[in-house]
């Protein structure tokens, strides 16, 4: 086992610029997470949690500060690269489930594999495991308008963990679910755990965040204790 | 693959792709239609010009410019008959005909009519169509004969038969009285190289003209050529001319040349000149229709801006983002241009069998063609007009950051 955390964040800013103004989306934060951790991070609207996450997903590059990813300064790397990273060790949920409505569950699941070049075959052979995995393997070639939102959910994450990634991100995911939804996400995050993933989610609910071993608080983008 | 997914983004909005295939259609019918026009027009007026003997030229005699070998400038210059000999064996002549000319007057019965009256041998019809309403053309026979006959051009018919048939009537050149064996159509010929259209000549054997008004010598040589170029053969034969004249071999004004490849130049200009317009008409529509496109894609990418920052998100590079919207746009471009060339396709199957039944250009007989490397012109258009549209759409795809799959209504 390497002796670096997963995640580390030194002085990380982010602003954004809106004309003459500009936001300050995150100031000064400083935190690590280690491979295996489950951290939760929440937060008031507006308060830079989205931000913190395209951050630490590699989605957008701090305007100060260091990220380190896996041993790597982020800041450092151009497109292709981060590209390359989020698709070998990042997989992300969003609140809004992103799926893509003409395809089946099969192929949104199989997504990030294409830009591995990799063949539909065994594209298709890793969505299946991964549905299998979430419970969905009497769903497959259903298209997203066919599944619940909780299943679509569940899409979703299968997409997130066909890559194998070595990070969940995820933004809200049960945002848009029944608290019986949630509780299945989040018994799949249990499970992807005992695996060995190591998971940062974003939510409003406390009573969930209680699980989870390590908590983020954001409060005008700065991180608070 | 992910193809098949852009192309229902795109569809999500039916009647604007349907309009905008409908646009490149049209363009592409357009196009490709008119093209088709302009080169069959082109064919058939060519075909009907070398009908009337293309590559063949009409020489007349001129007076020379230039002092040479003691001959002064202004030597009028007149055919012999060693010069036709002379020039019937050059190899590329294929066929020589000697034209005799006088201007007249010709009576019948109490009527008259002053006409040119060209003395003419067996060859010349192969070199200056006349096409015959009822009767016959001269003949070898004629010429060897001196046979006393004539062919009447249909002004001089008019004049002096009215709509009667002439043919077997004797009428009279001066002291001759000639029967007439022939009547030429009525014809329409605007390309005439001649200062007297065929309506108001008149035709008879050489041998008889000779006769008749001793001492000329032919007014024109019509010849046609073969396997050689117009330029070279003209040099040849006023060389041939001015040698036998001890003239100057470059002296200009020897002979004076024409050629219905010059007024064949002249009509193929102008139809150039209206295929060009008229491609160019067709190619507005397909940039108006390429815009179409690009709009249309523009907006399905608005739409899918988190759809394109998800993908981003999951590993895609910009450069496949944006090589799928390319090739897209070229899909639309190549699949509306193809539905508007079958179309144009079977209209001119139609035309065609149409076009032969209606007489509206008289003589010239009217198609239109759709060549191979008209085709493949359309489809290189269509294809730059498919990379066109694309190109601002997938550079905008481009162009979108992975965090916008963050973002959500
Ligand atoms: N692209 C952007 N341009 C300008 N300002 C932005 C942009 N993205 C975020 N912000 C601003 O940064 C701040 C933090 O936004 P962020 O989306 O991270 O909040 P959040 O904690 O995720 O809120 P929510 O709980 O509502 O999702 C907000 O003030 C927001 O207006
Ligand atoms: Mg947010």
């Amino acid at each position: 086992m390497n002796n670096y955390p997963l995640i580390h964040c030194e002085n990380i800013y982010k602003d954004y610029q809106l004309g003459q103004v500009s936001v300050h989306a995150l100031q000064d934060i400083n935190l690590s997470i280690d491979k295996g951790e489950y951290v939760a991070v929440l937060g008031a609207s507006g308060s830079g949690k989205s931000t913190l996450m395209s951050i630490l997903g590699c989605l957008d590059q701090p305007t100060g500060g260091h990220y380190f990813f896996d041993g790597v300064d982020v800041s450092r790397l151009n497109t292709k690269q981060l590209a390359l990273i989020r698709n070998q060790k990042i997989g992300f949920i969003f609140q809004a489930f992103h799926l893509m409505p003409y395809a089946t569950a099969l192929d949104n699941v199989a997504l990030p594999l294409i830009y591995r070049g990799m063949k539909l075959q065994e594209r298709q052979a890793r969505a299946r495991i991964e549905l299998e995995r979430v419970g969905l393997a009497d769903r497959m070639l259903h298209h997203p308008s066919e599944l619940s939102g909780g299943q679509q959910q569940r899409v979703a994450i299968a997409r997130a963990l066909v890559t194998k990634p070595k990070l969940l991100l995820a933004d809200e995911p049960t945002g848009n679910l029944d608290s019986a939804s949630g509780k299945d996400i989040m018994a799949i995050f249990d499970a992807c755990l005992k695996e060995g993933a190591t998971i940062i989610v974003v939510t409003h609910d406390n009573q969930l965040a209680k699980r989870m071993q390590k908590t983020l608080r954001l409060q005008d983008g700065k991180l608070v204790r | 693959m992910e193809l098949r997914y852009l192309l229902k983004e795109i569809f999500v909005d039916r009647l604007r792709v349907l309009l905008t295939l409908l646009a490149i259609a049209w363009g592409t019918f357009a196009i490709s239609f008119m093209l088709a026009v302009g080169q069959g027009f082109l064919k058939s007026i060519s075909g009907f010009m070398s009908q009337m003997g293309s590559h063949s030229m009409v020489i007349s005699p001129g007076i020379s410019s230039m002092s040479f070998q003691g001959n002064l400038a202004g030597t009028i210059i007149s055919f012999t008959p060693k010069d036709i000999e002379a020039l019937k064996h050059l190899a590329f002549v294929k066929n020589l005909s000697a034209e005799y000319s006088m201007q007249d007057q010709l009576k019948y019965s109490s009527k008259s009519t002053s006409l040119h009256i060209s003395g003419v041998d067996e060859n010349y019809l192969a070199l200056h169509p006349v096409s015959l309403k009822t009767g016959r053309f001269i003949n070898a026979h004629d010429i060897a004969n001196r046979s006393d006959v004539i062919i009447l051009g249909s002004e001089i018919s008019k004049a002096l038969f009215k709509n009667k048939n002439p043919v077997g009537q004797w009428v009279n050149l001066g002291p001759f009285a000639l029967q007439v064996v022939g009547m030429a159509k009525a014809s329409q010929n605007q390309f005439s190289l001649y200062e007297m259209p065929n309506n108001y000549l008149a035709w008879l054997p050489a041998s008889l003209f000779n006769i008749l008004y001793p001492g000329q010598a032919p007014k024109f040589l019509l010849l046609s050529i073969k396997g050689h170029g117009e330029k070279p053969a003209q040099k040849t034969v006023l060389a041939v001319l001015a040698q036998a004249k001890h003239l100057d071999p470059t002296d200009q004004a020897l002979v004076k040349f024409s050629s219905n490849d010059a007024a064949l130049k002249a009509v193929t200009g102008f139809f150039h000149g209206l295929e060009w317009f008229l491609g160019a008409l067709g190619g507005i529509t397909l940039l108006v229709a390429s815009f179409g496109i690009a709009n249309m894609m523009l907006l399905a990418i608005r739409r899918a801006t988190p759809m394109i920052g998800l993908r981003m998100a999951l590993g895609a590079l910009p450069y496949q983002i944006a090589r799928n919207y390319l090739i897209e746009g070229l899909l639309l471009s190549l699949v509306g241009g193809f539905v508007g060339f079958l179309f144009s396709l079977l209209v001119i199957k139609a035309a065609n069998l149409i076009l032969p039944n209606i007489n509206l250009f008289g003589p010239v007989h009217l198609f239109l063609i759709l060549s191979w490397p008209l085709a493949l012109f359309i489809i290189l258009i269509l294809a730059v007009v498919g990379l066109c549209a694309g190109i601002f759409p997938a550079l905008h795809a481009a162009r979108i950051q992975p965090v916008e799959a963050l973002r959500h209504e």
